[in-house]
């Protein structure tokens, strides 16, 4: 029995929720369960769910990434120095990218590559959205784009 | 005298109890006054005594929501300053400085809850022991604050007994001024008493203080020793030079990354062509990119506005009463659709018009909308008390 779980991750690959304590997230669209148990309990901050891969960004700095299919963690990965301590405020999963928002930056990094790969700095992005148009922040009074189609 | 030079003053030294006039002073001038210089050590005691006096009964009142007990909340609202304490460069600024004693609190709650959640299996519930003299903070009051989610629990603690306003405690906890909202419209809804007592709480923050400051000799503090005092210039001649070469070489970073990966089927921009656009919303609750356009709300306003990602015109369509603010969107196939938090109504919308196709009525508060293929799925909340999953599943 689950308990009560009223965050909805946003996904393109299942439909997963989080439990109120975020300490795991879980599949509830299909017969094969997938649980994944946050290795950072509690500090779940935003997730992002792409087609293999579900990120979740802390507040203690870094970036976990587990496999969508097994709930294993596949990587950790740091957002820098100077923001061990930042509260993210969105993430978005783009193919093999991953970005994460935290105030006045918004940072990219490579999966693949395990490493943070660019920083744009002087954004404050309160969301981001993957879509059509490439990947999209909206700020407060404005709409950014991150990276073009 | 031959050879030297002599100078003769008739003058006559005031007596130390006498001012310039001769008249007597209420207290002795003293004519060396010897300063020494403040240490970076008792320059960052001042200042944490500074932040923790001022802040100290905030504190103990947010922690004492938190946690649910007096002696809890006094020795987190101490173990948090003393983990400010090892982090002196928030020092500088009491707003950060108290929002970071804040955040670890609600850290501590959490952690907490944990606990006591694997505890409980092991233990019959037994209530803490109260203290006559302190706030009659009843057990139901605790009971129903200690069964709020961490995140609920700190936004309403914040909005209703610290009386921070919405934007502040966003700020605080490092969340939007949408996610309070809903937070803490969540955690009255569960709420059956009032929580009054908590703002009439009784303590004392010198006491406190000195309980602390006797732990600073044995806690670590980074840079101990560094801090410099607050006169001292930001940054010197060589931090200046320093500067600069790190602006340059992140943005050489920047924009050699942005060409560098292959995988994304995106292609990152560089950052000064990237398209920017300017809307009228604040406080951004959804935002969701359909190929209509780009679509966003506030919750403040019941309205969606759509920006043509292209040209960067917009439009914006009421959608209903301004207190009804839209807490989801996504696209399905190429349909819009957005949920109101607390009608649970629910369209499907054209996304290049906003014209409505269909609408339903979810009957009950929902928080979230996702899109599975041609399903749309979306959770509701507090529709009974019992922890229950709570899923909608609507047809595409």
């Amino acid at each position: 029995m689950l308990p009560e779980f009223d965050a909805l991750a946003d996904s393109r690959a299942g439909v997963w929720l989080m439990n109120d304590d975020s300490t795991q997230l879980q599949r509830v669209d299909s017969q094969h369960v997938v649980v994944i148990d946050f290795a950072q309990p509690g500090n779940a901050g935003e997730i992002a769910i792409g087609t293999a891969v579900v990120v979740v960004a802390n507040g203690l700095g870094q970036l976990d990434v587990y496999n969508a299919t097994t709930g294993v963690a596949e990587s950790q990965l740091k957002y820098g120095v100077n923001f061990s301590d930042v509260t993210p405020t969105a993430a978005a999963v783009d193919g093999d990218t991953v970005y994460v928002a935290i105030p006045g930056h918004v940072l990219e990094f490579s999966i693949a590559k395990k490493a943070k790969i660019a920083d744009v700095t002087g954004l404050n992005v309160q969301r981001l959205s993957v879509g059509p148009h490439g990947v999209w922040g909206a700020t407060d009074g404005s709409v950014v784009q991150i990276a073009t189609s | 005298m031959p050879g030297s030079l002599c100078i003769s003053a008739k003058w006559q030294m005031p007596s130390l109890s006498e001012g310039r006039d001769g008249q007597p002073l209420e207290e002795p001038i003293s004519l060396f006054r010897v300063t020494r210089p403040v240490t970076a050590q008792e320059h960052g005691r001042q200042a944490l005594a500074s932040v923790f006096l001022a802040s100290y009964g905030d504190c103990l009142r947010f922690a004492l929501g938190m946690l649910g007990d007096r002696l809890a909340g006094e020795e987190a609202v101490q173990d948090a300053f003393l983990r400010l304490w090892a982090r002196p460069p928030l020092l500088n600024d009491p707003l950060a400085a108290k929002a970071y004693v804040f955040r670890t609190i609600v850290n501590m709650g959490r952690s907490r809850q944990r606990r006591d959640a694997h505890r409980r299996v092991l233990e019959p519930a037994v209530p803490d022991q109260l203290d006559d003299n302190d706030v009659a903070l009843s057990i139901d009051i605790r009971a129903a604050l200690q069964a709020l989610p961490a995140r609920r629990r700190a936004c309403v603690l914040m909005r209703y007994v610290l009386d921070y306003t919405e934007r502040e405690t966003a700020d605080a906890l490092r969340i939007s001024i949408g996610t309070v909202k809903s937070q803490t419209h969540k955690a009255l809804r569960q709420l059956r008493e009032p929580l009054t007592p908590l703002a009439h709480l009784t303590y004392d923050a010198d006491a406190a203080w000195r309980s602390l400051h006797a732990r600073l000799d044995t806690a670590p503090q980074s840079q101990r020793g560094s801090r410099r005092p607050v006169s001292r210039p930001l940054l010197s001649a060589s931090g200046v030079v320093a500067v600069v070469i790190a602006i340059v070489i992140s943005a050489i970073v920047i924009v050699v990354g942005h060409g560098k990966h292959g995988a994304n089927p995106h292609t990152v921009t560089p950052a000064g062509s990237l398209r920017s656009f300017s809307t009228n919303i604040h406080d951004v609750t959804t935002f969701t990119d359909t190929a209509g356009g780009l679509w966003l709300s506030s919750w403040d306003d019941a309205t969606l506005t759509r920006v043509d990602a292209q040209t960067g015109a917009s439009t914006s369509l009421r959608v209903g009463q301004p207190t009804s603010g839209i807490i989801a969107a996504t696209t399905v196939d190429g349909v819009l659709f957005d949920v109101r938090f607390d009608t649970g109504q629910l369209e499907a919308r054209n996304s290049t018009s906003g014209a409505v196709i269909r609408s339903t009525n979810l009957e009950a508060e929902t928080n979230t909308l996702t899109a599975r293929g041609s399903q749309l799925w979306a959770t509701a909340c507090c529709r009974s008390s019992t922890p229950s999953q709570t899923v909608e599943r609507a047809s595409g």
